[in-house]
């Protein structure tokens, strides 16, 4: 391949569900700076679901994505993906919530069989299960619909279709404060070692260091603190070394139930 | 391993008894063991990596505060320094014999604090590979149903009588 036909070459930026719905302008401009960082054309999707993102992971049309922690081990250990950043002192966390006028007042609560409305984050789901591990309840007690977003989940559990709700942390805690207050927290996690990740594949392997410079040069810039703030980096990126994608993967397959 | 010092009276909170653990290699130490339990913190997980001889090279703090043990003392020494003497031979030869295949292997399991009490934990170990060799293993302990505690606590008994008579 020629340089000119490589630069011709569209490079996909897949912006994962995992990020706040109401900063994804600020994933479409990192995308321009990452355009500027490595002098190469990326094309930006936001995608609102799982299901969809997927899709594109094997499609091949996610060159450069912040994946959740489940994901960041599929994507390395299956897909060959390379570490780059993750937000500096950052953590993904999760709570599991109930309707504040219902019956579910604390984890001893819970019945032997629970009907459950969720996203489809795939990390969330798995530290929430573990959230109910000590109640006694197995992956066989629950029984998980699926919603397109934490609202959605949020209305569920109050209208009582669902006994309790599995959200992020940092969703519940943009929630409106009248639903909040419709809604009781029964356990929260407090792990500190699920993070997100930017991550290229390998197709873009030549661009990483460039990636990671750019970057880089936005911790000590002043006129990108707005924009860490809206990308959930807001005390800027730091490396994520191999390491630390290997920990990941260990992490996520110990947080897996039986 | 190195032999593990003896526990020390001025460490150890409530009243105590005590008896000498001989470990997998020969070495042997004094423990102060009470019936005193510290639950695990709802919500959180202790996390550590361990080089393949079994010495601790990174801990979360969960670790540092349900251990009851800085990370200056827990970083380098074996993990076995957690090990309770109620915990039966047999738990721990399944453990290692599963992850030494490189597999995982989960359990319920009774830690021996620094002061002499007892945390529950249901732990997860999974081998470290790098290039095909195991070189070490990252261990994640979450918060364990009480009913599955008092089973195993009961199950564990029978384990631990039966070695002690053999």
């Amino acid at each position: 391949m020629t340089h000119q036909e490589e630069g011709s070459v569209t490079r996909h930026f897949a912006i994962s569900p995992d990020v706040n719905i109401r900063h994804v302008a600020d994933w479409f401009i990192l995308n321009t700076k990452v355009q500027r960082m490595t002098g190469k054309a990326f094309h930006a999707t936001a995608y609102s679901d799982f299901a969809e993102l997927h899709k594109a992971y094997d499609e091949g049309r996610a060159d450069l994505v912040y994946a959740n922690a489940a994901d960041t081990a599929m994507l390395v250990r299956d897909k060959g993906y390379l570490p780059v950043a993750a937000a500096s002192g950052v953590s993904k966390e999760a709570v599991v919530v109930a309707a504040a006028d219902g019956p579910l007042r604390a984890l001893s609560d819970l019945p032997g069989a629970l009907r459950v409305a969720s996203t489809s984050a795939p990390d969330v789901e798995r530290i929430c299960r573990i959230l109910l591990e000590p109640a006694n309840l197995g992956p066989d007690d629950l029984t998980i619909e699926v919603k397109p977003n934490p609202v959605l989940v949020a209305r569920a559990v109050l209208w009582h279709e669902a006994q309790v709700g599995f959200l992020p942390q940092d969703a519940y805690d943009h929630l409106s404060a009248m639903v909040r207050n419709q809604l009781r927290v029964l356990v929260a996690s407090k792990i500190y070692v699920v993070r997100n990740a930017i991550l290229a594949s390998p197709a873009i392997a030549a661009d990483v260091d460039a990636i990671w410079a750019g970057l880089e040069s936005m911790n000590d810039d002043p006129d990108s603190a707005e924009l860490l703030a809206g990308l959930g980096a807001p005390y800027g990126w730091e490396r994520l070394t191999p390491d630390d994608a290997a920990f990941m993967i260990d992490l996520m397959e110990a947080l897996a139930q039986d | 391993m190195s032999a593990l010092p003896d526990m020390r009276h001025e460490d150890v909170r409530g009243e105590w008894r005590e008896c000498t653990w001989t470990y997998f290699d020969g070495t042997s130490r004094r423990l102060l063991v009470t019936d005193v339990e510290t639950r695990f913190p709802t919500g959180e997980l202790i996390v550590s990596q361990t080089d393949v001889d079994g010495i601790i090279t990174m801990c979360n703090e969960a670790f540092v505060h349900m251990s009851g043990y800085s990370r200056d003392e827990l970083i380098g020494s074996p993990h076995a320094i957690l090990r309770h003497p109620d915990m039966p031979r047999a738990a721990f030869a399944d453990l290692w014999s599963t992850v030494e295949q490189g597999t995982r292997w989960s359990g319920y399991v009774k830690n021996l604090r620094r002061d002499g009490g007892f945390y529950w934990v249901y732990a997860t170990v999974i081998p470290k590979v790098v290039d095909g060799v195991v070189v070490g293993h990252t261990s994640v302990r979450r918060e364990p149903s009480r009913e599955k505690v008092r089973q195993l606590a009961a199950v564990y008994a029978t384990m631990r009588d039966e070695e002690v008579r053999a």
